[in-house]
């Protein structure tokens, strides 16, 4: 039984699957974004205890990050969830997820067993950073995939000489 | 020379993205300059902020004559570990003083029978508190227990205890985890 090539009908339907497939995703992660970012907002002594606990950054760099990463995150968390300059948003929430990335990679290489501190002051559990580290993954693949996404809607479509 | 035009995209992106950034840095300074407890620019570790506190209290002993001869008399000593059943029985005897080292709302939730709230991150604000009846008698046993486990807030209030002249500090390592593993009494605060 050979395919059957697609009809415009089912192209259609396949972009209105893909562009809600899109807004889901990006909703779902302005969530993440914005609850992360309120929880490392309301308790900063706590969140620069976690970037300590990492020992990746100069004891200088430790506050001024933990105070600017939650306003980042609202700001990134606010940008997802209206659809204002969405592929800023998705470039930037996929630049951070890499950072979250190195640093939870390199924590686990180093066998730190560490709060991750990515949604506040949490308990460190024995595959905290491994759970931690799947939740980025997924995170940033959806991002990325959404970030693509953005740049092909961004694409100017080409001239069809008629001739 | 010309970009392709995913590059070109991706480079303005990253612009953007450093205007974020320098607008986060500027919010949260701002937001942080509302704050009850300001974040310092630099940052203190924990053991160094508890330090901070024991000078802190220390420097307002020394100024109060009622308190001044003793805080030059006694001098401090090392906290012992004790295990689950040396502090059981201080406990039962209610013998000395039981101090609940963790954040305030986890004693609230549930504490050893007796124990009063002593969180590490308010050391200064909790020693104030209970001046009066750690400072009744200096040579009362002080049992100090945080979450157990990794846990290391017990340790400092203890370190912190030592060097503000009490004499008698013990350290219960096991903490809550070992305590509510072996399903002994606890009491929770309304």
């Amino acid at each position: 039984m050979g395919c059957r090539p697609p009809t415009g009908g089912e192209d259609r339907v396949k972009g209105r699957l893909r562009n809600w497939i899109l807004v889901i995703v990006r909703l779902i992660a302005a969530g993440v974004f914005l609850y992360a970012g309120w929880q490392k907002l309301i308790a900063p002594q706590e969140f620069a205890d976690n970037i300590a606990a990492y020992q990746l950054l100069p004891v200088q760099a430790i506050n001024i990050f933990a105070l600017t990463l939650p306003p980042l995150e609202l700001i990134v968390g606010c940008l997802l969830l209206i659809g204002f300059q969405r592929r800023l948003a998705a470039f930037s929430a996929v630049l951070m997820i890499v950072v979250f990335f190195v640093a939870l990679a390199s924590a686990i290489a180093r066998g730190l067993n560490i709060d991750c501190g990515c949604f506040g002051s949490e308990t460190s559990t024995k595959y905290g950073l491994w759970l931690a580290l799947l939740r980025d993954c997924a995170m940033g693949a959806a991002l990325l995939w959404v970030y693509l996404r953005e740049i092909a809607i961004s694409q100017p479509k080409p001239v069809v000489d008629a001739g | 020379m010309k970009l392709h035009p995913f590059l070109s995209k991706t480079c303005a992106d990253a612009g953007g993205f450093a205007l974020l950034l320098s607008g986060a840095v500027c919010i949260g300074l701002l937001v942080n300059q509302f704050r009850d407890h300001q974040l310092p620019l630099t940052y203190v570790s924990k053991a160094g902020r508890v330090e901070d506190a024991v000078k802190q209290i220390q420097v307002v002993s020394e100024s109060r004559p009622e308190t001044a001869q003793n805080a030059t008399v006694q001098s401090a000593a090392p906290p012992q570990d004790i295990s689950l059943d040396d502090f059981r029985q201080y406990v039962d005897k209610k013998d000395g003083l039981i101090l609940d080292a963790r954040p305030e709302i986890f004693h609230r939730l549930g504490h050893v029978p007796g124990a009063l709230s002593f969180p590490r991150e308010d050391f200064d604000a909790a020693y104030a508190k209970l001046r009066p009846v750690l400072e009744k008698d200096k040579t009362q046993p002080l049992l100090v227990y945080c979450a157990g486990g990794e846990c290391e807030d017990s340790q400092m209030v203890a370190d912190g205890l030592s060097k503000l002249g009490y004499r008698r500090v013990f350290v219960f390592k096991g903490g809550w985890d070992e305590w509510d593993a072996a399903h002994l009494p606890e009491e929770k605060t309304e």
